[in-house]
């Protein structure tokens, strides 16, 4: 058998191979291509199983297939998107829309979409904004770094509440988008990295969301930064950008609650 | 009836295997967790073993290691959807036909003509 020959060093030789010794986007080509493989071998494995007519399981097969070939959707677009930024061709369509509006529905489809795939029914996803948050931005990328966000969140977080809040600087100059999750936080080494291309703490993914995330807000002249919360219960991201024009709705109320998504 | 442990951290992996190598008449049983399949792992109670490779807390090198301190006559299989570990693998054991390396993603038949050929060793 295989590893028998190794039994004494086995420890040794084994840490030598397992610890990533490329560099790091060969190493990614590499995490892309497992996260691909297994992606497709659920798909594969419940396609076959789809096959029984008589099997009483086949409802759950085809959520499983779903969220797979989701999964192998999200990993598509962020490699497109890597390319886009890695070459700087990547260009922003920006229009007035009220952030608030967006993410109450990126919220209520989110806690939909981790019920139904994840079969996660204890997550809730809450949403604290002012009634009406007008930004100068691309709402589809906004739409996607908000998706990506709480998916990281949902990754972390079994039950509980995934909190969004939308906030406004008092000179309405700039706006603030923040998740936070209740889970075990980041670890603080990590944090310094957490933007960086190819970091994850996560053993599914491949390090590219967050790296995604901060390109796509620092092309709106944005910031984007993370920290544990200070009761040490989860951690929080928050995007900042220019809200470019004081365009804002004069019926500003203040963290009025969306209770649409609860 | 040939008896198969399956330990793989994507519970889609193991719950899918698990059905469909039942339908071909295996009787299996899955962990997520390695570290759990570990503790819970009694000496001859499986006639093959397929396991990942990449997994969180414990690699499945690791864990096989450790089963065969538990049992020095196990049968396995290695699942993996990492190339790196394969061709390694093979510079590390160049003598050594690499039999027991299985590539996801693979058909559940193709899968259990790999189960069969480790099993009639």
């Amino acid at each position: 058998m295989l590893i028998e020959r190794c039994d004494d060093t086995c420890n040794l030789e084994l840490e030598k191979y397992l610890i990533p010794q490329n560099e790091a986007r060969s190493e990614f080509t590499n995490i892309a291509s497992h996260e691909m493989k297994t992606s497709i071998q659920a798909i594969l494995t419940y396609s076959e199983l789809l096959q029984n007519k008589d099997d009483e399981f086949r409802e759950s097969y085809i959520k499983a297939i779903l969220r797979n070939a989701l999964r192998l959707k999200v990993l598509s677009n962020n490699l497109g998107d890597l390319t886009k930024i890695d070459e700087k061709i990547l260009k922003l369509k920006k229009e007035r829309f009220d952030l608030n509006l967006l993410v109450s529905s990126i919220a209520k489809d989110f806690e939909n979409m981790v019920m139904y795939h994840d079969n996660k029914q204890e997550i809730k996803v809450r949403v604290i904004s002012p009634m009406h948050i007008f930004v100068e931005a691309d709402k589809e990328r906004l739409e996607q770094i908000i998706f990506n966000l709480l998916d990281n969140a949902v990754k972390f977080t079994d039950k509980g509440t995934i909190l969004i809040k939308l906030e406004e600087s008092s000179d309405k100059n700039w706006t603030e988008i923040t998740v936070t999750d209740t889970g075990p936080g980041i670890e603080d080494r990590i944090i310094p990295n957490l933007f960086n291309k190819f970091v994850t703490s996560s053993h599914h993914g491949t390090g590219l969301g967050l790296y995604i995330c901060k390109s796509i807000i620092e092309a709106h002249d944005g910031k984007i930064w993370a920290r544990n919360n200070a009761d040490k219960n989860g951690a929080s991201i928050t995007c900042r950008i220019p809200t470019n024009q004081g365009l804002v709705n004069k019926n500003y109320t203040k963290f009025l609650n969306s209770e649409s998504v609860s | 009836m040939a008896k198969i442990l399956v330990v793989d951290d994507e519970p889609d992996i193991t719950a899918s295997l698990k059905n469909g190598l039942q339908r071909k008449g295996f009787e299996v049983d899955t962990y997520n967790d390695p570290t759990d399949a570990l503790s819970n792992f009694k000496p001859d109670a499986y006639d093959l073993l397929l396991i990942d490779i990449r997994m969180p807390k414990m690699n499945g090198f690791e864990l096989y290691r450790e089963i065969k301190k538990k049992s020095n006559n196990v049968r396995i299989c290695f699942f993996t959807a990492f190339e790196v570990y394969y061709d390694e693998f093979k510079k590390m054991f160049p003598n050594l036909e690499v039999k027991c390396f299985i590539r996801k993603p693979i058909t559940i038949n193709d899968l259990v003509l790999h189960i069969n050929t480790e099993l009639d060793k």
